[in-house]
């Protein structure tokens, strides 16, 4: 029988290591998903023309936003599967308890979120690099300064903590009781549905702004930290009376 | 953005699928992988496919301030305001494409036009104090803009011939002009100071006509359509 005390942290930290080693399908999916995102962003965000008798005029737009919301997709869907059975079942491969598994599990999506926001900021350079090769004259809308490269990536990661948050929130309502996930989510939509029709769409596009309307980094981070440490709030006690493995 | 939230349907509907197969799928032991080759190669060679295409990138992508964006409103109300009251002297010397002056022979000054309801031209005709017959007709250059982006050489292939006593406008057709607009999502420009999630993602587009400006002694007779041109006071 071993002595040692083992730190949270320690624990943690092997957790996540275990996680990254064993979960190479999801890296694998990341550049599948991010080849297709790019594939679709050279069809182009939407085109107008004007033709006329003596000129006549086509243009053609492109964005960043399909490779971003590929790779919003691929981080969603893999930090429902974290939440799943089968890779909880995982975690009991280490001496575990249910905090250590969320800490690593936290540790695992930040880490994603990071590497998801990072892989998609550089896709979009390859994007660049096709269309100007593509297209005699590519315009830039907007452009980005250096300072601009480096907070659009901390605002991307930022926002991609909280999508994994929220859809590790909702993977865990759904682990906890499928009856409880379904109210939940008829009643979201039935919640939904009579706000627009009594308040309007502003009201759900508040909630939206509160984020993306926000022009300071810090206070970003800040409603990014607040709102994430509440939906993992969430998701522990949710876990927090479930069975333990034998 | 509502190109990022029309992912959200898909995710919803593919998580909760993806939930449900993996939660039917536990009972099977699980195979821990913990190298898979393929995956890994796979990995670093999208890593340095993405590096390769950054350090391209950086040295051939087009800046924001490749291209000016203008002010056609500006443009609009000098040149047209100006031309439209006879002030031809305030107008800048780098919008004229080109002048022409020619001695009418006999009384009558004609124009002649293509017969066309789209005539992407307008025309000024000022009548001046003169007892010769000379005819002094200046061209000046339209402006199209494209989201504020000046379309270059925009119908500078106006050709104006002189015959006899006839002034000939003919506008060949211009080849057309494709352009493309690459633009970062919000998510990128949020804190740069010239963000909005509510930036319009349509097309805006506005056009100057190029003027043709003529004097024409009052001695001479016009002989023109008059709802082709525009008469300046």
């Amino acid at each position: 029988m071993s002595l040692t005390e083992v730190s949270l942290f320690n624990n943690v930290i092997k957790q996540i290591r275990y996680k990254i080693k064993s979960y190479t399908g999801i890296f694998h999916a990341l550049v599948v998903l991010q080849i297709l995102g790019l594939f679709l962003s050279t069809i182009g965000e939407g085109s107008m023309s004007e033709p006329g008798t003596f000129f006549s005029i086509s243009v053609q737009y492109f964005t960043s936003g399909v490779v971003v919301g590929m790779t919003t997709f691929w981080l969603f869907i893999n930090t429902l599967l974290i939440t799943t059975k089968a890779y909880r079942e995982d975690d009991f491969t280490f001496v575990t308890s249910r905090l250590s598994r969320l800490w690593a599990n936290i540790g695992f999506v930040f880490l994603l979120s990071v590497i998801g926001a990072v892989s998609a900021h550089l896709a979009i350079n390859a994007l660049k690099v096709y269309l100007i090769i593509q297209n005699d004259e590519l315009i830039m809308s907007n452009s980005l300064s250096s300072v601009s490269v480096i907070t659009g990536l901390l605002g991307l990661i930022g926002y991609f903590i909280l999508v994994s948050a929220i859809a590790y929130t909702i993977g865990s309502i759904f682990q906890r009781s499928k009856v409880i996930a379904i109210l939940v989510s008829i009643s979201f939509i039935i919640l939904g549905n009579i706000i627009i029709r009594f308040q309007g769409e502003e009201l759900i596009f508040q909630g939206l702004y509160f984020f993306t309307k926000e022009p300071n980094l810090a206070l970003f981070w800040l409603k990014i930290i607040f709102t994430s440490s509440l939906l993992f709030l969430i998701s522990w006690m949710m876990s927090k009376n479930q069975e333990v493995q034998a | 953005m509502s190109l990022i939230l029309a992912f959200v349907p898909l995710i919803i509907v593919f998580g909760i699928f993806m939930i449900f197969i993996s939660n039917k799928k536990s009972t099977i032991p699980k195979k821990t992988r913990l190298t898979s080759k393929f995956t890994t190669r796979l990995v670093v060679v999208y890593a340095f496919f993405l590096l390769a295409s950054s350090i391209t990138a950086a040295f051939i992508s087009p800046s924001e301030n490749t291209n000016e964006k203008v002010d056609i409103t500006h443009l609009n109300d000098d040149l047209y305001s100006n031309l439209s009251n006879g002030i031809e002297e305030e107008i800048p010397a780098n919008l004229i494409l080109n002048e022409w002056t020619n001695e009418i022979e006999g009384d009558i000054f004609t124009l002649e036009t293509q017969d066309a309801y789209d005539l992407p031209i307008v025309i000024m005709i000022e009548q001046v104090e003169s007892t010769d017959k000379i005819v002094e007709a200046t061209l000046y250059k339209g402006i199209y803009l494209v989201n504020e982006i000046e379309i270059p050489k925009y119908l500078e292939n106006i050709e104006v011939d002189w015959q006899g006593d006839q002034l000939i406008v003919n506008i060949p057709t211009q080849d057309s002009v494709s352009m493309s607009f690459f633009r970062y999502d919000f998510t990128f420009t949020q804190f740069s100071g010239n963000a909005s999630v509510d930036d319009s993602r349509g097309m805006s587009s506005s056009a100057q006509y190029p003027i043709l400006y003529i004097k024409v002694p009052k001695s001479l007779t016009l002989n023109v359509d008059e709802e082709r041109v525009e008469m300046v006071n």
